[in-house]
């Protein structure tokens, strides 16, 4: 992982986040850019670099949000680890596996997230926080997954040869 | 390579459990000034750069929308125009009565300091937004947050320059209320709910709520100023059942829309348990 390119990409991430993101919403849900980046970057990377970007992404958010500290790195740490192992695996990478992993990432990181804000004291309304806001942030996720992972996979292979990308 | 990656992820939970309990105690405040510090004026920066274009593509959407919204909006000025003139009478009697009630003296004004919105909470589960105005403005951990008289939140954290707010509509935050009725003024607990909208609970069975009716603090618990808005009973839940009603409020803040607030710094809630 290049720490040059990770900063500047979750920087901008970040305040996409704060300044678009809450233009484009499904119900009360919109789509969570920093995971988007996590996960494009873990599925084209792997674990170790997708866990890097986590922690850093997840401290920007920690910082900048109402969240305990922490929140946001446990679950996006968690979601880099989970999905790159299909990368480490013999599956190989491409768009589809890069859909899917970004669908049962953002299911994962959104309930780890209520998770650890349930155990940090908060009240949360699992039923209605699934159906209204994880469902529909996972879908938009996902609309916007292709366009940031074919974006790494070219600039994976600029940084390195890489073997078994499809896209 | 995986058992790296496992030990890496196991780093990383301890860290970030770590983080939290640090976070809880205020372990870590002065790093989060400094980087809110850096990250606002870019934020600013980007959300200037990119205002114009956002605004166009929300115009672009509501096109087909506007013309009847236009319609409306005319028939809506002849109406709020007589209003107006019906509103004008009222204040000239109210300022009678006020007067007559020397309300400034049973009701000294309160002190509020003006901030800015700087942006809202990234994540999809907390509901918080930054304001422009820290501990330099006397902005402290606790004050309430209000907008045109109704009730916003309450600030979580301060570093010198900027405060974050808990909104009302957060699922964590929870408001002594009362109905604000002659004939009721039941006491209930508001949570914020994840639509948006707010719920009151532990409201007695034989209180008689209605819809449209005005819920407002009650300044028990001393955690806000008492007769702050809160906003309007749109249903009722009742179960004969149950021990208590429960009854679902629409906010009088549009909170998706919240550019300025006021800061109320001469009131401190009480904290229990604190010499």
């Amino acid at each position: 992982m290049n720490f040059y390119v990770a900063v500047p990409t979750l920087l901008t991430a970040t305040v996409l986040q704060i300044v678009v993101a809450p233009r484009i919403t499904i119900l009360q849900a919109k789509p969570d850019l920093v995971l988007v980046v996590v996960v494009a970057w873990a599925v084209v990377s792997g674990a170790e670099g997708g866990m890097a970007w986590g922690v850093i992404g997840g401290l920007l958010l920690d910082f900048l949000g109402g969240a305990p500290l922490g929140t946001n790195v446990i679950s996006l740490a968690l979601v880099a680890f989970l999905v790159a192992q299909a990368h480490l695996g013999v599956v190989e990478t491409n768009l589809l596996l890069a859909l899917g992993a970004m669908l049962a990432g953002s299911i994962i990181h959104d309930l780890t997230f209520l998770l650890v804000l349930q155990l940090s004291g908060s009240s949360v309304p699992w039923v209605t926080d699934f159906v209204r806001v994880v469902l529909p942030s996972a879908a938009l996720n996902a609309l916007i997954m292709p366009l940031v992972y074919w974006l790494f996979v070219w600039l994976h292979r600029r940084s390195e040869p890489v073997e078994g990308l499809h896209w | 390579m995986r058992f790296r990656a496992v030990t890496w992820l196991f780093v990383i939970l301890v860290l970030g459990t770590g983080g939290a309990v640090a976070d809880r105690n205020g372990w870590l405040t002065p790093a989060e000034g400094v980087i809110l510090r850096l990250l606002v004026p870019i934020q600013a920066s980007v959300r200037g750069f990119l205002q114009p274009g956002l605004d166009l593509l929300e115009t672009a959407q509501r096109m087909g929308s506007l013309r009847a919204e236009n319609d409306e909006l005319k028939a809506r000025i002849d109406e709020l125009t007589g209003e107006v003139v019906r509103l004008r009478e009222v204040e000239v009697e109210n300022e009678q009565l006020r007067s007559e009630l020397d309300y400034k003296r049973q009701n000294p004004g309160r002190q509020l300091l003006p901030a800015r919105v700087i942006y809202r909470d990234p994540s999809n589960y907390v509901q918080a937004i930054v304001i422009d105005k820290g501990s330099d403005s006397g902005v402290a951990e606790g004050m309430t947050v209000i907008s045109a008289g109704a009730l916003v939140g309450k600030v979580t954290w301060v570093s010198p320059t900027l405060a974050k707010v808990l909104l009302i509509v957060d699922a964590s935050s929870s408001v002594n209320a009362t109905i604000q009725r002659s004939e009721s003024r039941a006491l209930g607990l508001v949570n914020g709910q994840p639509s948006s909208r707010l719920l009151m609970k532990y409201i007695p069975q034989t209180e008689a709520v209605k819809t449209n009716d005005i819920v407002i603090t009650s300044g028990l618990g001393a955690g806000y100023p008492q007769g702050l808005l809160i906003g309007k009973i749109i249903s009722v839940q009742r179960n004969d059942i149950e021990m208590f009603q429960e009854a679902v409020i629409e906010p009088a803040v549009r909170f998706g829309k919240l550019e300025q607030v006021q800061v109320i710094t001469d009131f401190v809630p009480a904290t229990l348990g604190v010499p």
